[in-house]
């Protein structure tokens, strides 16, 4: 009993310690240091810039296949599990499906509190309930709702601090992905270009939620760009900005992906580029005002949304020093964009991609000819869920290589004329797979655009990655499997079964000295680690041969 | 398009629920639920339309873009297995067949079901269910005689049967005869998940040919011509898939004459689950 008191004596000291050294809020400055705070995981894409990069170095190739799940969190939600934890200070606060929410104690996977928001009965979703995460500023929690609202939570409590309408959900608008949080600002973006919306990024004030600014993805009548639509068309254009953008404090510029122009698989209604769907535009993060933007897909009739994640790196390309923006799209290609200006520096298929030959050196695909859908159908390659999607990439500046989750699928486009009705489905089209396919982790040199090496799946994926400072890529497949790879050469080094399909990157941080790695999948949220005693290196390398696996 | 998944993208990784073996897909909202016992919108031109295009965004997958069945049931016989009035047709797409690969379609309207019930009805034969046929108990011991087809070797009915192929105890409901007289001269056209030809060579060169129950990046589960469940690692084995090939036999002609194949599937036609 006495030395249990002492423990807990020393216990309380600890975190005691801990507490004070980070505080219970969380600053600009933390944002910006992103996961250079090995203890913390604040930003969706762990850093501004996206790179899902941890300097850990626990575990390491040798030891990682020693890896044990440490506790397991039970969330009782069906649906997508696609949400990035936020940790700061030991919790864990992670979204589920359909809007809940939980905070979670790091050390032992035990719930501190939950919420669960009470959505209408007549709102219509495309494609999952699901929710991608936090942000996290001071001492709020914010996240993006289903029915199109922002909400603003008090992180001890979880309970909702302020409640703000983004847009009308009846008309088709919904929010699922992590906000970004920029200065004193929360930016969001919105789904529903399946609905015949028309698309934006608002900033809203992270203290009142007083919105600060619009950027509409599709330009409004006299606006530079709406010269890009056929007729009243804009008015129900899509681009949709349903994953999280990054931001780069010294250019003071926001890269956010769109998505489709809408309807997505019939273009006869809205001749012309349609701007700024399917496209990466750079804002100012004061003013929301563009700056660049570069379309991927010019008049995508294939659903190909450029909602992937832009990741931000500085490299020498040519031997000129860059400021890039890597970019593997929907559409099977690979793009490095030079971040300042939008040009495009060097493009590739990292998927098997029959729709274009080639992107020009203007910047436009090379289109080929009879790849749009039609009444009696088309094949073309990717399919609709693209060569790769909302899973976020990684990137290793020691390896200079980008680990992307490529997927394998080709598929018949059926295109129709369909009439808009406000609110309701406008796909204008169908599109079924031809085969199964296969996924794949593929590293490329965004040099080049080239394929490194690859390690292929059995199933496509629509799982994210994470990279470690230890040279480890850590990724998810459709069949469960959480696995570990070497970052220089894609050796498989280790693989749990989780039960259910992954929809969301690993992440890991670190706590009372110790390296723990997260994966949400299924129902469940899991925590692995080391542990206390490895075993060393040598008897592991000893015990299949004294016992052979069979 | 938002969440990753489009619609029929959606449809898809329903009906291939168990080939992702994993997925976890269901939709915290109920199903769509009616009080009427007619559809309000029948012949209306603009609902026909939409139900159309909901129809070929969800339902062809399964059901063909023609809707004279694939992997789903031919809806254009006009023989409605699970009730044919307005308000059982409504009940089945929104609850699904329990037991078979219809999933309920929980995140349908109210509206948009009788749109697909108001498209649904343009397509049916007039006049009712065709007369088929063939005579069912002639065609019964046929399946079950082993100098006959010998169905019944690999094919359950009622728990009587063997486990290599698919329990057939309710296919007369889920396939046309069309349908199924070409996967009887044709194996391969469909083949159910769980039911694919793969071969297994060890280290050893030793080859196992059987039908793939289960397959991930890591490992691979099979059921062999015996009906032995084996477990591989994939370090340790080779796997080659034969995607269209079926370990059922086609049944040519001189093998079962078209008299026979016409007992056979109105025996078959005649399996409904009870």
């Amino acid at each position: 009993m006495r030395h249990a008191v002492v423990a807990l004596v020393g216990y309380a000291a600890f975190t005691g310690a801990v507490g004070l050294a980070g505080a219970q809020t969380v600053t600009n400055a933390q944002l910006e240091k992103g996961l250079a705070d090995p203890e913390a995981w604040v930003n969706y894409g762990g850093d501004y810039g996206s790179q899902r990069h941890s300097p850990l170095t626990q575990v390491t190739p040798a030891n990682v296949d020693q890896l044990a799940t440490r506790w397991a969190f039970q969330t009782a939600q069906l649906g997508k599990f696609e949400a990035t934890p936020v940790v700061v200070n030991g919790v864990i606060y992670i979204t589920g499906p359909n809007n809940t929410a939980w905070a979670i104690d790091a050390r032992t996977g035990r719930q501190l509190w939950s919420y669960r928001r009470d959505l209408p009965d007549d709102m219509d979703i495309c494609c999952g309930r699901v929710n991608r995460g936090f942000a996290v500023l001071g001492n709020k929690l914010y996240m993006n709702t289903l029915d199109a609202h922002l909400l603003a939570f008090d992180m001890k409590t979880g309970a909702v601090v302020w409640d703000v309408v983004i847009d009308d959900y009846k008309l088709g608008y919904s929010a699922t992905a992590a906000p970004l949080i920029v200065k004193d600002k929360v930016v969001v973006g919105i789904a529903g270009a399946e609905y015949g919306i028309r698309g934006f990024i608002d900033a809203y004030d992270a203290a009142t939620g007083k919105r600060a600014w619009r950027f509409w993805t599709v330009p409004g009548p006299g606006e530079k760009g709406n010269e890009t639509w056929e007729g009243d068309s804009w008015k129900r254009g899509g681009g949709s900005t349903w994953v999280t953008g990054s931001y780069d404090p010294a250019l003071n510029l926001i890269y956010w992906g769109t998505g489709n122009p809408g309807p997505d698989l019939y273009g006869h209604d809205r001749e012309g580029d349609n701007l700024y769907t399917d496209s990466v535009v750079a804002l100012d993060a004061d003013s929301g005002v563009i700056k660049w933007h570069y379309q991927f897909t010019p008049h995508d009739t294939h659903d190909w949304d450029a909602t992937e994640v832009p990741v931000l790196a500085d490299k020498v390309i040519g031997g000129v020093a860059r400021k890039v923006l890597l970019f593997a799209n929907r559409n099977g290609f690979y793009y490095t964009l030079d971040r300042t200006n939008g040009q495009v520096l060097a493009s590739r298929p990292f998927v098997k991609t029959t729709w274009a030959e080639k992107i020009n050196p203007d910047g436009r695909p090379a289109v080929r000819p009879n790849t749009e859908p039609t009444e009696a159908g088309t094949e073309v390659c990717p399919d609709i869920t693209g060569g790769t999607n909302f899973m976020s990439p990684a990137y290793n500046p020691t390896t200079g290589l980008l680990y992307v989750t490529s997927r394998e699928v080709c598929a018949v486009y059926y295109g129709w004329e369909q009439e808009f009705v406000p609110g309701e489905y406008y796909f204008g089209g169908a599109a079924q797979r031809t085969d199964r396919g296969f996924g794949a982790m593929r590293a490329i040199d965004p040099a080049t655009g080239s394929v490194r090496w690859e390690f292929k799946y059995h199933s496509p994926s629509m799982a994210g990655v994470l990279s470690t400072a230890s040279g480890l890529i850590f990724a998810g497949d459709m069949d469960g499997n959480v696995m570990a790879f070497e970052a220089a050469n894609g050796k498989n080094l280790w693989h749990f079964q989780t039960g259910s399909a992954i929809y969301s990157a690993p992440t890991t941080y670190l706590l009372d000295g110790r390296q723990w790695l997260l994966i949400p999948s299924g129902t469940t949220l899991y925590a692995f680690a080391l542990p206390n005693r490895l075993v060393p290196p040598a008897r592991t390398r000893a015990r299949p041969a004294a016992a052979p696996r069979r | 398009m938002v969440p990753g998944l489009t619609r029929s993208t959606w449809l898809r990784a329903v009906a291939v629920t168990a080939w992702l073996a994993l997925v976890v897909t269901t939709d915290a909202r109920g199903q769509a639920r009616t009080t009427l016992d007619a559809n309000p919108l029948i012949g209306q031109a603009t609902a026909i339309r939409q139900g159309q295009n909901i129809f070929r965004g969800r339902c062809a997958v399964c059901h063909g873009i023609d809707a004279k069945g694939y992997r789903g049931s031919d809806l254009t016989s006009g023989d409605w297995v699970h009730g044919g009035s307005d308000r059982q047709v409504f009940a089945t797409i929104t609850t699904g067949v329990a037991g078979t690969e219809m999933p309920g379609n929980t995140s349908l309207s109210e509206d948009e079901v009788w749109m697909l019930v108001a498209y649904l009805r343009t397509l049916s034969a007039p006049g009712g269910p065709v007369v088929e046929r063939g005579d069912a108990p002639r065609g019964e011991q046929l399946f079950w005689a082993a100098a006959g087809a010998n169905c019944g070797r690999c094919h359950m009915v009622g728990g009587r049967g063997g486990r290599l192929g698919p329990n057939l105890s309710r296919i007369g409901a889920a396939r046309s005869a069309s349908a199924l007289e070409r996967e009887i001269r044709r194996p391969g056209e469909v083949i159910p998940i769980g039911f694919e030809t793969i071969t297994v060579t060890t280290r050893e060169g030793k080859r196992i040919r059987g039908l793939r129950k289960n397959e991930d990046t890591f490992s691979v589960q099979l059921m062999t011509p015996s009906e032995d469940i084996l477990s591989f690692m994939k370090p340790d084995v080779t796997v080659d898939a034969e995607p269209l090939r079926s370990l059922m036999p086609g049944y040519a002609p001189e093998r079962v004459s078209d008299a026979d194949l016409h007992d056979i599937v109105r025996y078959l036609r005649t399996l409904r689950g009870k």
